[in-house]
């Protein structure tokens, strides 16, 4: 992989020295490896990886880079010259810190998709660090509450029974929605009759409205 | 300056191994910014980022003067200057490190206290 670049890099001979001088002991020689390779390392792990992995950044491919410099300048003793150039060993070693990265994020993202296909937009806010939704919850948090949910659903018949007979036209329609395992806010929102409002607020009261209904459940649950 | 190792250079500050880590603690026993650092050592501001990411010097005295003038020689910088920052930083740390041991040693002392023998009748 790194092969078409290698001629923008310290030739092989000062690649040599350099390996040397850290193995050595030279304070300079660290400095001198980050200044020759960081943004190489960045720049052909971006090259590289950006259509291969959702949501990658430079920065990413940046702190993969400066891991793998850290870690061989902590330890020069792992790399062999013999073996292969240096430039191709920090690539492999900044590409195997950015897919496991990369693999984790991904992991995350698609928990959270499996634990509601409509929490998307949750997925990009989290990913740009917005925390500003009221009902932003983190996975864990989200993944307890739709098994919960779906505990629920599995006794369909015993909710309709404890709970149906304390709801409003619009709240049983709402729950007949729920207990089919619907997912949509629109849908929610056009049973509960709050489609005149704005999409934040229309969400709001729909997570509201299934809130208190587990919270019922859980309750009468808890009674029996 | 390039962002990229400036942005590397401060990730390593927390790493003792890195000259960053003593530059560090020594600017903030001065209240540097890093203009001023870059003054008080003599080395030109966008040259900062690279001069974090040197090795700090070992402490042992057979090492020390000569990996100051290493650095210094490859910076340009005055050696005497970083030879005082690196000293003061490691004196802090020292003294931070005396602190730490010295409270826990008080509290192993606390903890091995004995309770106060029963009142008297």
């Amino acid at each position: 992989m790194a092969d078409d670049i290698l001629s923008e890099r310290p030739s092989e001979e000062q690649e040599r020295a350099l390996h040397r001088a850290l193995l050595e002991g030279s304070r300079v020689a660290s400095s001198e490896l980050a200044e020759a390779y960081l943004d190489y390392l960045t720049q052909t792990l971006w090259r590289h990886y950006r259509a291969r992995y959702e949501g990658l950044t430079l920065d990413d491919c940046a702190t993969a880079a400066g891991d793998a410099l850290v870690a061989l300048i902590h330890h020069p003793e792992r790399y062999d010259p013999e073996r292969g150039r240096l430039a191709k060993y920090l690539l492999m070693s900044a590409a195997g810190d950015l897919r496991n990265a990369q693999k984790s994020a991904q992991r995350r993202r698609q928990r959270l998709r499996m634990v509601d296909p409509q929490e998307d937009d949750v997925v990009e806010r989290l990913a740009a660090g917005n925390q500003e939704r009221e009902d932003m919850l983190d996975p864990a948090e989200l993944l307890a509450r739709r098994e919960a949910e779906q505990e629920a659903r599995d006794h369909g018949d015993l909710v309709r029974e404890m709970l149906g007979r304390d709801v409003s036209a619009d709240e049983a329609e709402a729950l007949e929605l729920w207990l089919r395992g619907e997912r949509r806010t629109e849908a929610f929102a056009a049973a509960l009759g709050c489609t005149h409002l704005p999409l934040p607020e229309q969400r709001r009261l729909v997570k509201r409205w299934k809130d208190k209904l587990m919270k019922r459940w859980q309750r009468r649950r808890q009674h029996e | 300056m390039n962002s990229r190792l400036e942005e590397l250079a401060r990730r390593v500050e927390d790493d003792p191994a890195f000259l960053a880590s003593v530059l560090a603690v020594y600017a903030r026993s001065e209240n540097m910014d890093d203009e001023a650092l870059a003054r008080a050592l003599g080395c030109p501001l966008d040259r900062l980022p690279a001069l974090r990411l040197c090795l700090r010097p070992r402490p042992e005295p057979s090492h020390f003067q000569r990996d100051v003038q290493e650095i210094a020689t490859h910076f340009g910088l005055d050696p005497d200057a970083l030879a005082r920052a690196v000293r003061r930083a490691d004196a802090i740390i020292r003294l931070r490190g005396d602190r730490h041991t010295a409270r826990g040693a008080l509290m192993a002392a606390r903890d091995r206290e004995e309770p106060p023998p029963p009142p008297t009748p």
